[in-house]
């Protein structure tokens, strides 16, 4: 165990805790806006760095470097689709996702699909997916961080693990979401310079990237190509096509990430907030896959691939540097699991509890049933993290496929296409999620050779458009409804500073101010 | 709050009543000039949005001394949508103005404002200094907005909508 290492660890974790608590009592939690998205007050490079590390951290430490250690250059095809994922998202549903929500007044993302699709099974439906998925995403940062522990501290899995999740869920519990943006943002910073340092003395390490890929090459020659080890993926389109849209498109899925969306201060900075996230991406991205690539070289005899990363860390650089490369891993996992988890609690309390069993609640209810949600996933996560711990990468190309099939043609049409209706999002949420779920269950892609994500999301989509053209006289689109999408065109070109400096809290008074003038 | 408390807040209701303008008619035509030089203003029109203010109190104690604690929290009467306000300045109605229908039912805008307030207080509560809360009073209001037409040389007519207390503006589609 080394000391320099543990006591970095702790210094970061400590400074971590500082600013989440400065942020909390700073930003406070002075409205319903402030505590759920604060206050739509999110600017631009804030907004782009939080969604950026709640999407990736512990899957691109332990996920991305296995793949990489695995199969070699074929997980650049995850890479390729991850570097757009950023500005994919914030362009398609950024600036009109953020209008449409406060013009419709949702706080939470899943409030937010009952106020476009209104049916409270569309409600029910999606919180209790999101709390499934979500809880099995939070699984995987409790093994990313149990597997990050026990290499450092040297502690049997077990009691890494033990570790690991008793303290993301004390700071889950005492923590707050105001804070979450904020310490996410120093967060990327500390993940971009830790990987880059990593990269950096590896590729020192085995000379550079020529000599590294000519080593490769006389190691396996199929390392190096597009198609994974023993070219196990020539040819197989079906599956290339969903590597690479899992994480270009699939984060449009995310009940988490759209949140970002709607706290953005102003919907226009969705634009600024894409192009600062492809410049992150551009260097954070394809670090952790080029990492396992080139830790076949460095150690080749690792038992267990997802430790990659940590393993090239541990034995390349120096202790203090170590440490500070650990804190950032251990951190970012930390950060996901805590916001993900106070996400999961939420959903419960407010999506399913609060609107379906007490809709009457008080603060007290409203706080033990969110507090219990946590406890109660953390533990149920905990277990099985502890005696059938499934494979990070596994587990979160497994939740990304299922809730990118089941939510993005919901998200994306509820912004873009007007006819989408009520029986058309809620069977293509259940039509994505349980192909999705089916497809990798009996795992129909080695038979098939289509990724699960591109049959979900292939025939979701499929769905959302027979069944809302299909059910469009039984169940129009309300007007207020479509008054609110129309009021997320953007008309006609108006003078940027113009644009970009209207208060955008009057967007719900300008919609009731224009529906009513309109005599509807 | 019990249910109680959202009866005797519905009967203790006043009239209508106007929040102040601090944006005066008057300054409207320089505002809208200051948010672009090359806007020319051809109609005025003063707007009054309906919203429920419910103020909320609570007590607690801390060492020793009984402290007590007030928010107002307004919410839109169309659309439901909630915000704190620290003060209520009250002031004249404004003649003429277009007055927005509210849709929605007093009863639930009242839940949503306990609901409101509730959560701005959630992490009070963690620190366990939560104590119940008491509605204070309740009161229709009106907020004024201004509807501005407005044209310009190069982007032609459109509609602006300023807000009466804080002379921010929205691009009306």
């Amino acid at each position: 165990m080394d000391l320099t290492v543990l006591l970095f660890l702790l210094l970061y974790f400590l400074g971590m805790l500082a600013v989440g608590v400065i942020s909390m009592r700073r930003g406070g939690a002075s409205s319903m806006e402030g505590y759920y998205l604060g206050g739509r007050n999110v600017g631009p490079l804030v907004t782009a760095m939080t969604m950026q590390s709640t999407s990736m951290s512990g899957y691109m430490f332990l996920g991305a470097g296995s793949l990489g250690y695995t199969q070699g250059y074929y997980g650049f095809w995850y890479a390729a689709g991850d570097i757009g994922g950023g500005v994919v998202n914030l362009s398609v549903l950024g600036r009109k996702m953020r209008k449409l929500s406060q013009i419709m007044g949702a706080l939470t993302s899943i409030e937010y699909l009952e106020k476009r699709y209104p049916s409270k099974w569309v409600r029910l439906f999606a919180a209790v997916l999101s709390v499934f998925l979500l809880g099995a995403y939070v699984l995987a940062q409790f093994i990313a961080g149990g597997k990050g522990l026990e290499l450092v501290t040297g502690l049997p899995y077990e009691a890494a693990l033990a570790i690991a999740v008793a303290v993301i869920l004390a700071y889950t519990l005492m923590g707050g979401y105001g804070a979450v943006a904020y310490t996410d943002l120093l967060q990327s910073f500390v993940m971009i310079i830790g990987i880059v340092w990593i990269l950096i003395a590896t590729l020192q390490e085995v000379g550079g990237f020529t000599a590294a890929n000519e080593a490769l090459g006389s190691l396996d020659p199929t390392l190096l190509s597009v198609w994974g080890r023993d070219l196990a993926y020539e040819g197989q389109w079906g599956i290339v096509l969903g590597a690479l849209l899992i994480f270009s498109i699939g984060y449009m899925g995310w009940p988490h990430v759209v949140t970002r969306h709607m706290a953005m201060r102003n919907p226009f900075h969705a634009r600024r907030a894409g192009v600062y996230s492809t410049l992150w991406n551009l260097i954070f991205v394809s670090a952790p896959y080029i990492l396992g690539v080139l830790a076949i070289l460095v150690l080749p005899d690792l038992d267990d691939p997802e430790q990659a990363i940590f393993a090239l860390a541990q034995n390349l650089l120096p202790s203090a540097v170590v440490g500070i490369v650990m804190a950032a891993i251990m951190a970012a996992i930390m950060s996901t699991a805590d916001s993900i988890l106070l996400q999961t609690g939420s959903i419960a309390a407010r999506d399913l509890y609060e609107r379906f069993i007490n809709p009457n609640m008080k603060e007290v209810q409203m706080v033990r049933v969110s507090q219990i949600i946590v406890l109660l996933v953390g533990i149920a996560c905990g277990l099985i993290a502890l005696f059938e711990p499934p494979a990070v990468f596994a587990v979160v190309v497994f939740t990304t496929s299922v809730l990118g099939s089941a939510f993005l043609p919901a998200y994306v049409c509820a912004v873009w296409w007007e006819k989408a209706n009520t029986p058309g999002a809620l069977s293509s949420m259940i039509v994505g999620s349980g192909v999705a779920f089916i497809w990798q269950y009996f795992q129909l892609d080695g038979v098939t050779e289509i990724h699960p994500m591109l049959a979900g999301l292939v025939l979701s989509s499929l769905t959302m458009f027979l069944v809302s053209l299909l059910t469009q006289r039984s169940h129009p689109v309300p007007e207020h409804i479509l008054t609110a999408i129309r009021e997320t065109d953007e008309l006609r070109p108006l003078p940027n500073r113009l644009k970009a400096q209207q208060d955008f809290a009057l967007a719900n008074e300008a919609y009731c101010v224009s529906y009513s003038s309109g005599g509807r | 709050m019990s249910h109680q408390g959202i009866v005797s807040a519905n009967c203790e209701m006043e009239e209508e009543v106007w929040l102040e303008a601090r944006l005066a008619q008057d300054d409207v035509n320089k505002r809208v000039a200051m948010i672009n030089r090359a806007f020319q203003m051809t109609r005025l029109q003063a707007v009054g949005f309906p919203y429920l203010v419910v103020a909320f109190c609570w007590h607690w104690r801390r060492f020793g001394i009984l402290r007590h604690g007030l928010l107002h929290c307004a919410v839109d009467r169309c659309q439901g949508t909630s915000i704190t306000m620290e003060q209520l300045p009250l002031g004249a109605p404004i003649a003429d103005a277009e007055l927005v229908q509210p849709r929605l039912d007093t009863g639930l805008l009242h839940q949503k404002a306990y609901r409101h307030v509730t959560q701005a207080r959630r992490h009070h509560l963690k620190q366990r200094q939560a104590t119940s809360l008491h509605v204070s009073s309740a009161r229709l209001i009106r907020k004024p907005l201004w509807k501005v037409d407005v044209s310009h040389a190069k982007y032609g007519e459109m509609a602006l909508l300023l807000d009466g207390l804080t002379g921010g503006y929205y691009v009306m589609p």
